[in-house]
């Protein structure tokens, strides 16, 4: 693998996580978001479903983009990725019956996930399998982290419990509905965005001094 | 358009790519559905263990019932560990409503060591059903071999009705192991003495039916000293036994008259038993009133005037709320237990079992 092909599996992985990361960033996926944060239980669940049904339809999609024709691109996308979506509700619903019940109506709601019919039409349906394979665990993967990190927020400050375990009395009920997680969320976003910004200009200042030092150096 | 060219056009490769990737999901998803299915019994079985608390093998068995303030809708043993898991329909909620719950019935050693864990299953009518705490249900660990009673000893809820038809469930799942399984009936003799060793404590009474025939804990039905329930004004009297037990070397005459007086609240009912103590020229005197049920009286567990019957009464005279007898917030439970206990008592003293009770003046 050159060095080219490396750096663009970088970007990608980076894109995904961090600098296009669809809850953060692109603010996608919203429903579930605020509708399963207050248990970082549900969250995590909900984030790992979303991964695996994210990676297999932008392989799948990747794989066929050569196939589907441009008109019906949509449709196709659509079934493929309900397909998906019902395969991992059986999974769910036999060999971990407990996260299908916590994720509810949710877990159908994937189907109509903007990240993930997003990513077919943006990416997978562009470039090559391995790619689209990365880009799916790379914004599957940013997904899960934002969704459990204010999972575990809203559930420690809402219920005064972890993943489940009771760890303190004191609670603010209101960060375990839907309302406080959208105080979470947009509090979330602030600071994501905030330090994103921070670490952009930091970049953007180191490149002007190079560029600066480069110009003096051609110059002397 | 040609058939040719509609077959060459890029509307048919649509519709083909189209029709083929649905068929190749749908084919997918049934072949995955033949394999993951979840049937009914692995569901049944994951909601059983859900109540039990952990995994565990069960063996459906046949229903009975023992106690007519509730119904057994569904009944497992289980098989790991001898227990019972019990699917209970709890009478006498709000509003006549009723209340069903899982009950886990520990048995060891021939005897019900306790009951493990009471689930809510689902309710009717029951508005208050949420302020049931989970403190409630655990109480239910502590048994002690008697009828758990929502009135009385056990944490207030908030929803004293609701609370009172989950008792029902209970005590009904516990009679349904103890006649069915550990051949512990309890009979009516019992039923009816434990009711009076309530109230009487430690001291040996004894309790006369129909033709002064002692009633004992064996006697699996028991006989009144009336054949059939009497109305009275506004109340019906069900039962009336005699008692008499030795006390300073006397003996002593009671009786207990069971009645059920209307005007509750929301056309409801309450029943009571009266004692009545027989003194000197058959001069009466209530010696205690307890209420047994109830029916839509959602302030039942206020009641805190009873013991001011005690020592009371002369032939003519009614009990009534202008008088005192009545508890603030629960006026009309407190006016169906005056019409229970006043018209028990009027035909006591007019039935003539008393000797000489006609002449109670």
């Amino acid at each position: 693998m050159n060095k080219q092909t490396l750096s663009r599996y970088k970007k990608i992985t980076l894109d995904g996580l961090i600098f296009q990361n669809p809850t953060f960033m692109l603010v996608l996926g919203t429903c579930p978001t605020l509708g399963l944060i207050s248990s970082a239980m549900s969250a995590a669940g909900m984030g790992l479903t979303v991964l695996v049904v994210l990676t297999l339809s932008n392989i799948l999609i990747s794989a066929l983009r050569k196939v589907i024709p441009n008109a019906v691109r949509i449709p196709c996308y659509i079934v493929i990725i309900a397909t998906l979506v019902t395969f991992a509700r059986m999974l769910l619903e036999k060999f971990l019956p407990d996260l299908y019940d916590s994720l509810g109506g949710f877990l159908a709601l994937i189907v109509v996930n903007c990240i993930i019919l997003g990513r077919a039409e943006a990416f997978a349906n562009k470039n090559t399998v391995p790619q689209a394979a990365v880009d799916g665990i790379a914004n599957g993967l940013g997904f899960t982290v934002a969704l459990t990190l204010m999972g575990i927020i809203c559930e420690f400050l809402g219920k005064g419990s972890l993943f489940g375990l009771q760890i303190m009395e004191f609670k603010i009920g209101m960060l375990a509905k839907p309302a406080g997680a959208f105080l979470v969320y947009g509090i979330c976003i602030a600071v994501f965005v905030y330090v994103i910004d921070c670490f952009e200009r930091a970049r953007r200042v180191k490149a002007n001094k190079l560029a600066r030092e480069n110009l003096l150096k051609e110059g002397a | 358009m040609t058939a040719k060219q509609f077959f060459k056009s890029n509307a048919f490769k649509c519709i083909i790519t189209l029709l083929c990737i649905l068929l190749i999901c749908g084919v997918f998803l049934t072949v995955m559905n033949g394999w993951l299915k979840v049937t009914d019994e692995e569901r049944f079985q994951r909601a059983i263990n859900k109540i039990y608390g952990k995994s565990v093998t069960t063996e459906a068995v046949a229903v009975e019932n023992y106690n007519d303030k509730a119904t057994i809708d569904e009944a497992y043993k289980v098989k790991d560990d001898g227990n019972f898991l019990i699917k209970a329909t709890g009478k006498g909620g709000f509003d006549n409503g009723t209340v069903t719950c899982w009950i886990v019935v520990n048995v060891q050693g021939g005897q019900i060591n306790g009951i493990d864990k009471v689930v809510i299953d689902s309710n009717k009518g029951q508005s208050y059903i949420g302020n049931i705490s989970d403190a409630f249900l655990s109480s239910f660990k502590n048994y002690n071999g008697e009828y758990f009673d929502a009135y009385d000893g056990m944490i207030r809820t908030g929803a004293t009705m609701s609370a009172n038809a989950i008792c029902n469930a209970v005590n009904a799942a516990i009679d349904y192991v103890n006649g069915k399984w550990l051949g512990n009936v309890t009979t009516a003799g019992t039923k009816l003495l434990n009711s009076l060793a309530k109230i009487y404590g430690d001291k040996e009474i004894k309790v006369y039916g129909a033709d002064d025939k002692e009633i004992t804990a064996e006697d699996e039905t028991v006989t009144s000293l009336i054949e059939s329930p009497v109305k009275q004004d506004n109340a019906t009297v069900n039962d009336i036994y005699k008692i008499t037990f030795t006390e300073d070397e006397n003996e002593v005459t009671h009786y207990v008259l069971t009645s059920t007086g209307t005007g509750g609240y929301s056309d409801g009912t309450v029943t009571c038993m009266t004692i009545v103590a027989v003194g000197e020229n058959n001069k009466l005197t209530v010696y205690n009133v307890s209420i047994t049920d109830n029916v839509s009286q959602s302030y039942i567990g206020d009641i805190n005037h009873l013991d001011k019957y005690k020592g009371e009464y002369n032939n003519g005279f009614e009990f009534t709320a202008g008088d005192g007898y009545v508890t603030s917030g629960a006026s009309m439970s407190s006016a169906a237990i005056n019409n229970a206990v006043n018209g028990a008592l009027k035909y006591f003293v007019n039935s003539g079992i008393l000797a000489g009770g006609e002449n109670n003046e």
